[in-house]
């Protein structure tokens, strides 16, 4: 009888306090919206633009890129008069140091190449009217939530957690980001995409409130 | 915003839109290349001079050439490959081109060789080597395969044009790429490029059909929506 107590005692004492433990385990609230708040990458979110100021997703007001393309060009335009000279040295005379010529043109042509990329660069920002495109923003994105949610999901824990709203419409896109989307052949996702596009719908709208976020999940 | 049956209209003019976009076969799959075999070579004259019209190429746009001096070492397969390229559609390919001996002084050459005025460009090029490599993609089990030639070599160029006279150095770089599925056969090949031609990659061969049907069959890796390719030229960069 007494071995029968015991037995009972011990049974209620794992019925009552095991399954709490175990569920202490299983669920953790995380509050992302603080999280994302604290990261350092935030600090520069802007909400008008929907993107990062001083960062590669930032918008360029055109006039600026017009300065930095004029600047560019003149310093092309320098090194190649510059280059152009010693050339003119060089063929008029016979008496040259040859190598210290060609160290000097192997110099211009380097500077040239470097600058006449970042031309290139700028010249492509310019064209987008110095909307950089959504690349650039992803890859942005993709470190914040790598940071953010990787964190807090890796204990393997269910998390019920607030997914935050910011004040922001949809971030502006370059000129060529709708062509981008189109050259992707992926009509599959496109029509998962559209078959869900009312849960997401209602969960855009809803993003303040709690969401259980699934353990494991990637997506 | 849309009514439903906007929203529907939409949808179904993208899906048509993406369906008749035309991409090239290899941008649909991601490749995770694994150097397998490399060798680099010391050769004395280019196998294929792709950088070294492309040089030329670029100087045409600002300024008209009439002929090309070659100075280098003359080879069976340098010259092959020089009848060839005028199929690339370059236009500095189609220059008539004067073969002269390398070495001695590009300065000099240029004093001797061109009349100041006749737009004519000498175009030296030395200190070449080809690498050979042999990547094995990670994404297809090790199916899929690329075979590179790559050629660096030093060149340099003199136009003595009497207005603006023009000189040029720089290390030149062209390539070509082989991708193939287990073997490097008709019906097993996804593509066949060279660079530089007109400053930018050349397709001279590509398999759409293959590319989809391996694609399909999961046997090549579908590259991911927003995936930008890390590698400038297709391929892992090569070591010294």
């Amino acid at each position: 009888m007494i071995t029968c107590k015991k037995f009972l005692r011990l049974l209620s004492f794992f019925v009552v306090f095991c399954p709490a433990s175990l569920f202490a385990l299983e669920f953790k609230t995380v509050d992302f919206e603080r999280l994302l708040r604290a990261h350092p990458l935030m600090k520069h979110f802007d909400p008008d633009s929907g993107r990062f100021k001083g960062t590669i997703s930032e918008i360029i007001p055109v006039e600026v890129m017009q300065q930095r393309v004029a600047s560019l060009t003149a310093q092309i335009a320098a090194r190649e008069t510059a280059k152009s000279e010693l050339a003119r040295q060089a063929l008029n005379s016979t008496i040259v140091d040859e190598a210290a010529i060609w160290n000097s043109i192997r110099e211009h042509d380097t500077a040239i190449a470097s600058l006449k990329k970042q031309l290139a660069a700028e010249q492509e920002l310019l064209d987008q009217k110095g909307v950089p495109a959504l690349t650039t923003l992803f890859s942005q994105t993709t470190t914040l939530v790598r940071d953010v949610v990787r964190g807090a999901a890796a204990s393997g824990s269910l998390l019920i957690n607030k997914l935050p709203r910011f004040r922001s419409g949809l971030p502006r896109p370059g000129e060529n980001d709708l062509r981008r989307f189109f050259f992707y052949l992926d009509a599959p996702r496109l029509e998962k995409y559209l078959q869900n596009s009312g849960t997401i719908g209602l969960m855009f709208s809803q993003t303040d409130r709690p969401v259980l976020f699934e353990r494991n999940g990637e997506d | 915003m849309f009514a439903k049956s906007d929203n529907k209209i939409f949808a179904l003019l993208l899906l048509f839109m993406i369906a008749s976009w035309p991409s090239a076969a290899c941008s649909l799959a991601l490749h995770d290349w694994k150097l397998v075999f490399y060798l680099k070579i010391p050769v004395s004259a280019p196998f294929f001079p792709l950088a070294e019209l492309n040089t030329v190429s670029e100087r045409m746009q600002n300024s008209p050439v009439s002929s090309i001096v070659w100075a280098a070492s003359t080879s069976w397969y340098g010259r092959l490959a020089l009848s060839f390229l005028p199929l690339t559609g370059d236009p500095a390919a189609l220059l008539p081109m004067i073969n002269v001996p390398a070495g001695g002084s590009m300065l000099g050459l240029a004093r001797g060789h061109l009349t100041p005025g006749s737009a004519g460009i000498l175009l030296g090029s030395d200190q070449c080597s080809i690498k050979i490599a042999f990547f094995s993609d990670r994404n297809s089990a090790y199916n899929c395969h690329q075979l590179v030639l790559l050629q660096n070599s030093r060149i340099r160029a003199v136009q003595p044009d009497p207005a603006c006279p023009w000189v040029h150095e720089s290390i030149g770089q062209s390539w070509l790429s082989l991708i193939f599925y287990q073997m490097p056969i008709p019906g097993r090949t996804l593509s066949l490029s060279m660079y530089p031609v007109r400053r930018s990659r050349l397709s001279i061969y590509e398999d759409h059909q293959l590319v989809e049907n391996l694609l399909s069959h999961k046997l090549l890796l579908r590259r991911p929506d927003l995936v930008v390719d890390p590698y400038a030229f297709d391929f892992p960069e090569l070591p010294e």
